[in-house]
């Protein structure tokens, strides 16, 4: 079977021959003689044409749209009660306190949305705006600042140090794995003892702890329990894998 | 790349020597620096998948490839892998099914869905006297690749009855693997204080739509070795530095061809990503991944450059940057990133989509085409009378959207360029060059 040579006159190389034009440019190639095309097996098999997929879109797209769905999501209920607030009392009064829970919620829905990746601005985006928000629920009530200096305040800034222990601590740590569960939840039963004692000392006037102490035993016994997992029993398992570091 | 860097397993007694270094079996194994980067990334649009494909002389039998990759599959364990989820990282674990021989398709390097269960992360195809195979980037580069094709070409070729006595650097199924085979090489050769090399800013891309997801233009430009290599010779330059500045010219050209206004808002650096085979530089056995690239370019903002310009520019960028040194760089950095205990900590899910994003900003931004060149490929007698040829094309990004793989085999130089778009101008001008230059090029397309 000898092939005939085909070559394209504006490229210059030469094409398959059975090629009508040339892949290069398109230019028709013109066979140089009148033989019938040899025959040839196809470099590669035909197949129904690929189906056009959506588009897709870029993954800060999808977490704009999200962030714009949420925050339209969010604004429904605030426009609600404050319409419903303003019909029945012609003025603003009890949808205060719903509208500055849906804006607290927006701006810690909105931080990570927003900035996943600057971890200093996350952590402000994260601690301060509960702290503005118990300072305006004090003020709704009275307009005066009561408790807030007390009990808020205090309890915002236990869970704000010791959230940035738990965090530093679980970076700063090696071999991580379960040992940072357990730092979380170590963490969660000293907020529990820190409330504890800012709410007992602002109600009764007594320096002590209640509650929290179940809390904090727990969540030391389970604590310690990952601990363990991870530095004896994790080795050698299935574990190892699902949560390597 | 050069897969004759490995060190070659002769005869059946030295490789009983190895079994003093042979592998522990491993249920799992961590991925490597290029793996993560190329797990989080990959999707339809850039599916991260390379192909070797052999044309043999006879057609295959694919009940006997079929049983040829049964057979050689067990000496390559760190590739009879599946991935898998953890919390944090994803991981390779072992997998317990067996690879099958799948059809051919129109279009070479689809999407493979890496993180199914029970796929792994390779497919050999079978057409007519094509033996493919296909592997997802997060497994392996060329070198393993290649190394996987000869393998199962070379124990096909036995089954039909052909006898080889030397095996150089093919692998064989009585052979145990080495424990190198399986190391992590970026890891091994991180220098914790290197600086990380200096940043690049964004390089010219080509202004033209892509196709369809899916769709794979694959033109292949065949040329006597000899004429291409005495046209390097000529011009005193190594065979992918010619072809660099071949390629970057025909970029430049397609740059200056556009309307002003587009040409003024496109005007940046043209850059290629040239990959480097660092088992050149660094000793290791692995099969997984280990490479890194350097990046010749030229700045159109200074003005149109004439060929030999382009030539003296790539010509001694690489004189500087091929080095272990500067390649040590960009080591440090990828393996720091990847060692970053916040990075470390972060979930997951988080991680994927931030590499995603990081991906695009600093990666396939910064260059405007990939040219690799895995050099000259070879078979040990007589399995190389039975082969016509070995060939490698790689999968494109929808930002570079073409690049090309060379390699030669025998008394021929394959350039196998791929496109995702329509427009064939970078082929059209990278080949009118070498005709120009006087090489005979013959074109064949899928």
């Amino acid at each position: 079977m000898t092939e005939n040579k085909a070559f394209c006159s504006r490229c210059g190389v030469e094409v398959e021959p059975h090629k009508a034009t040339c892949p290069l440019c398109g230019t028709s190639i013109q066979q140089t003689e009148e033989e019938e095309p040899t025959s040839y097996v196809k470099k590669y098999p035909d197949e129904p044409a690929v189906k056009t997929e959506k588009t897709g879109r870029t993954a800060k797209q999808k977490r704009i749209f999200i962030w714009e769905v949420v925050s339209v999501t969010l604004l429904i209920p605030l426009l609600i009660t404050l319409f419903v607030d303003l019909i029945v009392n012609k003025t603003v009064t009890w949808s205060l306190y719903p509208i500055s829970s849906l804006i607290l919620a927006w701006f810690l829905i909105s931080t990570p949305l927003l900035f996943p990746n600057i971890l200093p601005l996350l952590y402000i985006g994260e601690t301060l705006p509960p702290a503005i928000f118990l300072l305006v629920i004090d003020k709704i009530e009275d307009g005066q600042i009561n408790w807030f200096l007390d009990v808020g305040l205090p309890i915002e800034a236990v869970v704000a140090v010791i959230a940035a222990i738990v965090i530093i601590g679980s970076i700063k740590i090696k071999n991580k794995g379960m040992n940072i569960a357990a730092f979380i939840l170590f963490g969660a039963g000293l907020i529990c003892l820190g409330i504890d004692f800012i709410v007992l000392k602002h109600t009764r006037g007594t320096f002590g702890v209640s509650w929290s102490l179940y809390v904090l035993t727990s969540t030391a016994v389970i604590g310690g329990f990952l601990l363990y997992l991870h530095y004896r029993l994790m080795k050698n398992t299935k574990l190892q894998r699902k949560l390597q570091i | 790349m050069n897969s004759s860097n490995f060190p070659t397993k002769k005869t059946d007694e030295e490789s009983n020597q190895n079994h003093i270094q042979k592998a522990p079996k491993k249920d799992w194994f961590r991925l490597d620096n290029a793996a993560t980067v190329f797990s989080f990334v990959t999707s339809t649009r850039i599916p991260c998948m390379f192909r070797f494909y052999a044309n043999l002389k006879k057609p295959i039998n694919v009940a006997i490839l079929q049983q040829a990759l049964e057979n050689i599959i067990d000496r390559f364990p760190y590739y009879k892998v599946n991935l898998r989820n953890g919390l944090f990282w994803s991981y390779w674990e072992t997998n317990p099914g067996m690879p099958v021989v799948i059809e051919e398709t129109k279009y070479p390097c689809q999407k493979m869905p890496i993180r199914k269960k029970g796929i792994f992360p390779f497919r050999v195809r079978a057409y007519y006297n094509r033996i493919s195979v296909e592997f997802h980037h997060s497994i392996t580069d060329g070198t393993g690749a290649l190394i996987f094709l000869k393998s199962l070409v070379g124990e096909y070729l036995t089954l039909i009855g052909v006898v080889v006595n030397d095996w150089q650097d093919v692998f064989r199924p009585n052979q145990e693997p080495h424990y190198e085979e399986y190391e992590d090489a970026f890891k091994k050769n991180y220098q914790k204080n290197l600086p990380g090399p200096p940043r690049v800013s964004k390089a010219f891309h080509l202004p033209f739509k892509l196709e369809p997801k899916g769709v794979f233009h694959l033109t292949i430009g065949i040329m006597p070795i000899k004429q291409i290599l005495n046209k390097s010779k000529e011009l005193d330059v190594t065979l992918t530095e010619y072809l660099v500045a071949v390629y970057l010219e025909a970029l430049q050209d397609i740059l200056f061809s556009l309307p002003l206004r587009k040409q003024k808002r496109l005007l940046k650096p043209i850059r290629l990503q040239v990959p480097v085979n660092l088992r050149r530089f660094f000793s290791s056995k692995t099969m997984r991944n280990f490479s890194l690239y350097v990046t010749p370019y030229i700045d159109p903002r200074l003005g149109h450059f004439s060929f030999d310009e382009i030539l003296k520019q790539v010509y001694h960028y690489m004189r500087v940057e091929v080095s272990d040194r500067y390649i040590s760089q960009q080591i440090a950095r990828n393996v720091r990133g990847e060692l970053h205990p916040l990075i470390r900590l972060t979930p997951l899910f988080i991680k994927r989509l931030f590499g995603k994003i990081i991906y695009n900003g600093q990666g396939e931004f910064l260059y405007s085409g990939v040219i690799t060149n895995l050099g000259k490929v070879s078979l040990p007698e007589p399995l190389n009378k039975e082969v016509e040829n070995i060939q490698f094309l790689s999968a494109q990004s929808p930002v570079t959207k073409t690049g090309c793989a060379v390699n030669s085999y025998g008394e021929k130089l394959y350039i196998n360029f791929g496109r995702i778009i329509k427009e064939a101008h970078v082929e059209k001008l990278f080949f009118r060059k070498l005709v120009k230059d006087g090489i005979k090029v013959r074109i064949e397309t899928n």
